[in-house]
């Protein structure tokens, strides 16, 4: 369904060119909900706007559906970090505006819509508050509705929970995971939480940086990780480390 | 609600009261005495209804006796300031009343050429700031020029704006637009460059049309700067005005305050210096207004 090809990309540092992605190439199956995990700096989010048309690469080429992706594309939705809401809106006007924009539905399906996916995500009972009335949890939880809203066929997360406490955390996964079931999405998920990506994933891409590149893929089996305190959550966690060491101990050499 | 009770303003009250029933001019002219018990009135009623505002209608309330005490003392009972620069304020009051037509339709002039000026203001400075600070390439074009334009105080402009167009009030009009125009324009230009990019993203990512993505996601982001360019643009407009209206005028305020002081009649220059506070600052007010209404998402003018 999306297509990632050989893709290069570089910033300018300090005057001195960085490459921060170096030939990777990635695919993601219709449905699936992917975890691109990774430390801090590796190219992750870089990775994830390239794919969702916000950023260019400037060698490779990503495809969805055989369209050339060169900007953002219908029936994809991205959830940022910091929320992005729009604060001069309600919660219900942040959640109707994509669909407006998008020239879904008329007037009063779209209230409906946005008021169902409010609902959804426990947030009916916040319809016309503004954000700076909010909590950073009911904040992921506006964007992730005003997103669903839009009816994705592909959700890009760019570590939607980083910013929140574990409880918020925990919460937010399930809702996430309960709506990837019940809708017919794919969603490419990142984060620098181990366990997060076992969690929620149906594969973790293991990445490594400098350059940012695919280390492994794993294949989590759903069934194995439905408790956070099984035996084989611990063994997923314990072969996600490994790659880590084996990441860090290149490193070295490489110093040496 | 004794504890709410202002000593300083009542005494103050109770002092000009003795003083005014004192003089001679209390038999003749009501007008002093009326003002003074409507704002003592006023003040024990927001006292007693508003406790929380008790104190600060309390302290304003004695700084203005106070004033009117001074003024009162030095022009007519010990009589130290000479009396053709400085009216009493009876006669002040006196001069309002008896001048309030004349006044009130230069007031009507004076507004139409600050309305029409700073609406031209708002409806180009805003979509040129948007336009110009989105466009990186005319941002980078145009801002040494409007630098160095938005550095020139308007005021020198209008014997030469008065020169060049046919009218004196499409010279006005036209210094009042470039007087309000600038702090418009260049407040939406830095806040459209310093937009929060992650909103842009957002926005991007709904394949937003450009005109609505200014109009209708960078605007109502970037509204706080925008207001506060406005207000800065408001109070350089009354500047102007004023000004204009005294070099070129045949009405409306600023050509009233300007006309008697060349006539030497100090009292209506008085009250035409106290009109114009009064209007500015009930022109401000309805701005506040109209500004918390807009920003009412903001946690500060939150309405509750
Ligand atoms: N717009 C940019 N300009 C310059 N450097 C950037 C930019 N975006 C990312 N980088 C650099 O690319 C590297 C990877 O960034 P990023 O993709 O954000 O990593 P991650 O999301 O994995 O933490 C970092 O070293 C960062 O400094
Ligand atoms: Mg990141």
């Amino acid at each position: 369904m999306l297509e990632v090809t050989n893709i290069t990309k570089s910033f300018d540092k300090d005057g001195a060119r960085q490459v921060v992605l170096s030939d990777l190439s990635l695919e993601i199956g219709a449905r699936e909900f992917v975890c691109l995990l990774g430390p801090s700096g590796c190219g992750k989010s870089t990775l994830l706007r390239i794919m969702a048309g916000l950023d260019q690469a400037e060698a490779g080429t990503v495809h969805l559906d055989d369209r050339l992706v060169k900007e953002p594309q219908p029936k994809c939705a991205f959830v940022f970090q910091d929320y992005a809401l729009f604060p001069w809106k309600t919660v219900l006007e942040n959640a109707v505006y994509g669909m407006d924009v998008q020239g879904m539905y008329d007037k009063t399906t779209r209230v409906e819509k946005a008021r169902e996916y409010l609902k959804l995500m426990h947030l009916e009972n916040y319809e016309n508050s503004y954000i700076h009335e909010l909590s950073g949890g009911m904040r992921q939880r506006t964007a992730i509705a005003r997103s669903l809203a839009l009816e994705p066929e592909i959700l890009f997360m760019d570590e939607p929970f980083g910013a929140l406490d574990n409880f918020t955390r925990m919460e937010l996964q399930e809702l996430l995971l309960d709506i990837y079931r019940k809708n017919k999405l794919s969603v490419v998920f990142v984060t620098h939480d181990i366990s997060e990506a076992i969690y929620l994933g149906d594969r973790v891409v293991v990445m490594n940086a400098h350059p940012g590149t695919i280390h492994s893929i794993l294949e989590i089996n759903r069934g194995l990780v439905a408790d956070r305190t099984s035996e084989d959550f611990h063994l997923y966690e314990d072969r996600i480390m490994q790659a880590f060491q084996l990441v860090r101990k290149q490193e070295i050499e490489y110093y040496i | 609600m004794i504890s709410k009770f202002n000593i300083l303003p009542n005494a103050l009250f109770v002092v000009l009261l003795a003083v005014l029933v004192g003089s001679e001019q209390i038999k003749e002219e009501p007008l002093l005495l009326g003002l003074l018990i409507l704002t003592e009135v006023y003040q024990l009623a927001v006292s007693a209804l508003r406790p929380h505002r008790a104190q600060q209608a309390g302290d304003v309330t004695a700084i203005f006796f106070g004033l009117v005490l001074v003024w009162e003392l030095l022009t007519v009972q010990f009589d130290v300031l000479d009396a053709f620069l400085f009216p009493t304020p009876e006669r002040v009051l006196e001069i309002f009343r008896d001048d309030f037509p004349t006044i009130f339709k230069g007031l009507g002039s004076s507004l139409i050429l600050l309305t029409s000026a700073y609406g031209l203001a708002l409806a180009t400075a805003i979509p040129l700031g948007l336009l110009i600070g989105w466009r990186r390439r005319i941002f980078n074009a145009v801002q040494p020029v409007s630098k160095i334009m938005s550095a020139v105080p308007p005021i020198v402009y209008i014997p030469y704006a008065i020169a060049i167009l046919p009218t004196f009030q499409l010279a006005s009009i036209l210094v009042i637009f470039v007087g309000a125009f600038w702090p418009i324009f260049v407040s939406t230009l830095n806040a459209t460059v310093q937009i929060d990019k992650t909103l842009i993203d957002s926005a991007r990512m709904l394949r937003i049309k450009e005109r609505r993505l200014l109009f209708e996601v960078i605007l109502p982001s970037i509204m706080p700067q925008v207001l506060t360019g406005c207000s800065v643009g408001l109070i350089f407009g009354f500047i102007l005005l004023a000004s204009a209206e005294m070099i070129g005028a045949t009405s409306g305020i600023g050509w009233y305050v300007k006309y008697y002081s060349d006539f030497g009649d100090y009292g209506k220059v008085i009250v035409g210096i106290l009109f114009i506070g009064l209007v500015v600052t009930a022109v401000m007010a309805v701005f506040d207004r109209i500004q918390g209404h807009l920003l009412r998402w903001q946690a500060k003018y939150a309405e509750h």
